[in-house]
Formats: structure tokens, C-alpha cells, sequence
């Protein structure tokens, strides 16, 4: 029998006003199993203690963050076809809108 | 227009410019490129301040500026252009003056409007190059849109308190601002907090940005989102891929 043991470490940075409700610069993120694209990231990470529940998934639906992966943005709508892997580095900005 | 004629410059206008004719990559070429410009900036606030300013200073041949509103009180913290006494004038007239005190020989014009789907189209054609001084994404896109219906370059940027973001659009052959935001998000509730500095800095970079692309030279932050930090003291670039489907650039538009 195999036994999958496989799991993924994510280093996920936050900006500005997410840094703040986050609590934390960054978060070094050690996820069981496999195939997980964004959006199961941000859930991950809605369901931190430090943060009211649900917000940031609600920013990012709502087009309020920007996010990339290994320094490049990822495309609205496509997110899910995204598959985080090992290793990857992950930014959560908030969108300025001011001038 | 401009660059139909041929570009004359009194002996006083080039020691105006003398020390930046003397950086080796500029010289007077580009400053002949630059006068033969018109670049159009949209809302002249925190960001446009600092845009019309530097761009003014360096020799563009006309300016348009676009803006509906007065000054404010609360607008003196980061809008450099404006002081004490032009609380409750209009923006445009203030920054017409103010910048033609500045510079004499650049031919400084400015609208009092709002930009809108029913206008944009008739600043924007007229313009080599444009500008982001506004607050608002839903305006943003508009003028993006315009940009690329009318291949303009244009130089985005956005400010939220210590920090803030500058892209470059080159229609077609970058991505464009609706790449990165297909939609515009919610209208923001709260008034957006933002101090002198981060404007300063983000509308540097649009200015340079302009000056790049107006005179030729360097490599512009196309394809790129450059955000800025300003509290950590950090720049960093992201890359931004063109989006085949993209509601404006794309290849079903």
C-alpha cells in the first residue's frame, strides 16, 4: 500500500492593510495533500484566528487584492486553474485606488 | 500639432534645460522629442501635482490637464500644486497658472470636466500620451479602454496611504490595466488615508515613466506592476502577462 504522505510548503507574504488584519508580515504555510489552487489558500487563510473570518477570500471575490505567485500577478477568474507547489511564494496586496 | 513643424528653441529655453541636455543618454534629442509632445494628465491631485509639475519642469511642449474639482483643506497635506490661499478655486485654473509660472515655454491647458465613457475618447485622441491622476478604478478603466482604442501610451498609478503601484500600458504590446483588473472592484466607502510622500513618489515614477516614453529612451515598466513600500523601504516588480481574452486588449474585443 502507498501511503501519501505528500505535503507542500507555502511562504505567503502579506502588504500593507492585509499585513495589518493578518497580524504578521508572513506566514510560512505547511498544507497536507496536494492540488490546491488559490482560492483553497485564501480559505486556509480566512480561517486565521487572527483575522475576521472569511475577509480575505471576501476581498479577493469582491477584486480588492492583488495576488502573485513566484512574483508574477495571477490572472482574475483563472486562479483555479493555478496549482500551488512546493515552494512557492505568494503575495496578498491590496489594491490602492487613491490619487 | 507640434511635430509637424520644426522644433525652435530660444537660447534661454536651452540653458532652462541645460543640465539635463548634459546626461549623456538624454541630450538635446530629447529634448526636441519632448517638446514635440502632448501629453494629457487626467485629475491633477496628489498624483497630478507631482506629474505636471516634473513634467512641466522638464520641457514637455503642452500639457492638458483634466480635473472637476475645487481645492480642499484636506487636499493640502499632498496636493503640492495647490496652497492656503486656493482653498475653494478651481484646480484646473489654479494649476495652469502655477504651472506656467514655472515654465513659460511649455503651453500649459486645462479642462474643468469629469472624464466619462461619452468624453474620454475626445481628450484621449488628442493626446501623444496619458497619465493617471485619478482616484476612482471605474475612471481608470474608461480611460484605459480609450488608450488602447486609440493605441495611447499610458502610465497607471495609485496610491493608498504609505504605499502605492505604477504600471505602464503600451496598447497591444504590453498588457493593459484591465489585464491586471478586468472589472472595477466596489466604489471605496472609506476616504482613502494617504500622506504627501507616497503620492510624491508614485507620481515621480509615472512622471519618469512618461518622460521614458515620450523621449524613447530606457525600458518602461511595461508588462510589469511596480509596487511600492514606502514604510518597509521597499520596490518590487511583478510581472504581468497580457490576458488573451481581455475584455479591451484582447483578441476577441
Amino acid at each position: 500500500m502507498i501511503v501519501n504522505d505528500s505535503s507542500m510548503r507555502l511562504y505567503v507574504r502579506f502588504y500593507a492593510r492585509i499585513k495589518e488584519e493578518m497580524g504578521r508580515e508572513a506566514v510560512n504555510l505547511n498544507v497536507k495533500g496536494s492540488a490546491m489552487n488559490i482560492i483553497d489558500l485564501l480559505r486556509i487563510l480566512s480561517k486565521d484566528k487572527k483575522m475576521r473570518k472569511g475577509t480575505l477570500i471576501d476581498y479577493y471575490l469582491q477584486g480588492k487584492l492583488l495576488i502573485a505567485v513566484n512574483e508574477e500577478i495571477i490572472r482574475r477568474n483563472e486562479e483555479g486553474k493555478l496549482i500551488l507547489k512546493d515552494g512557492d511564494i505568494i503575495d496578498i496586496m491590496p489594491l490602492p485606488s487613491g490619487g | 500639432m507640434l511635430s509637424e513643424g520644426e522644433v525652435v528653441f530660444t537660447p534661454e529655453e536651452l540653458e532652462r534645460y541645460d543640465r539635463q541636455i548634459r546626461i549623456p543618454e538624454f541630450g538635446i534629442e530629447a529634448q526636441v522629442r519632448l517638446k514635440r509632445k502632448r501629453a494629457l494628465i487626467i485629475g491633477v491631485g496628489g498624483l497630478g501635482s507631482i506629474i505636471s509639475i516634473y513634467l512641466t519642469r522638464a520641457g514637455v511642449g503642452k500639457l492638458l490637464l483634466i480635473d472637476r474639482d475645487k481645492v480642499s483643506i484636506t487636499d493640502l497635506n499632498r496636493q503640492i500644486l495647490y496652497t492656503h490661499e486656493d482653498v475653494g478655486k478651481y484646480k484646473v485654473k489654479v494649476a495652469i497658472k502655477k504651472l506656467s509660472e514655472m515654465n513659460p515655454y511649455v503651453d500649459v491647458d486645462g479642462v474643468r470636466d469629469e472624464v466619462n465613457e461619452n468624453n474620454v475618447d475626445d481628450y484621449v485622441r488628442e493626446a501623444d500620451i496619458v497619465i493617471d491622476g485619478l482616484d476612482s478604478f471605474k475612471t481608470r478603466l474608461i480611460v484605459n479602454d480609450s488608450c488602447v482604442r486609440f493605441k495611447r501610451p499610458f502610465i497607471h498609478g495609485a496610491v493608498n496611504g504609505f504605499n502605492g503601484q505604477v504600471m505602464t500600458i503600451m496598447p497591444l504590446k504590453g498588457p493593459c490595466l484591465r489585464c491586471l483588473i478586468p472589472k472595477e472592484p466596489p466604489e471605496e466607502k472609506h476616504i482613502v488615508p494617504v500622506i504627501g510622500v507616497t503620492p510624491a513618489i508614485i507620481g515621480t515614477i509615472e512622471a519618469l515613466e512618461a518622460i521614458k516614453i515620450m523621449t524613447g529612451l530606457g525600458e518602461p515598466l511595461v508588462g510589469y506592476l511596480l509596487v511600492v513600500n514606502g514604510l518597509h523601504g521597499y520596490f518590487r516588480k511583478f510581472k504581468i502577462a497580457r490576458k488573451p481574452n481581455c475584455p479591451a486588449c484582447g483578441e476577441k474585443r
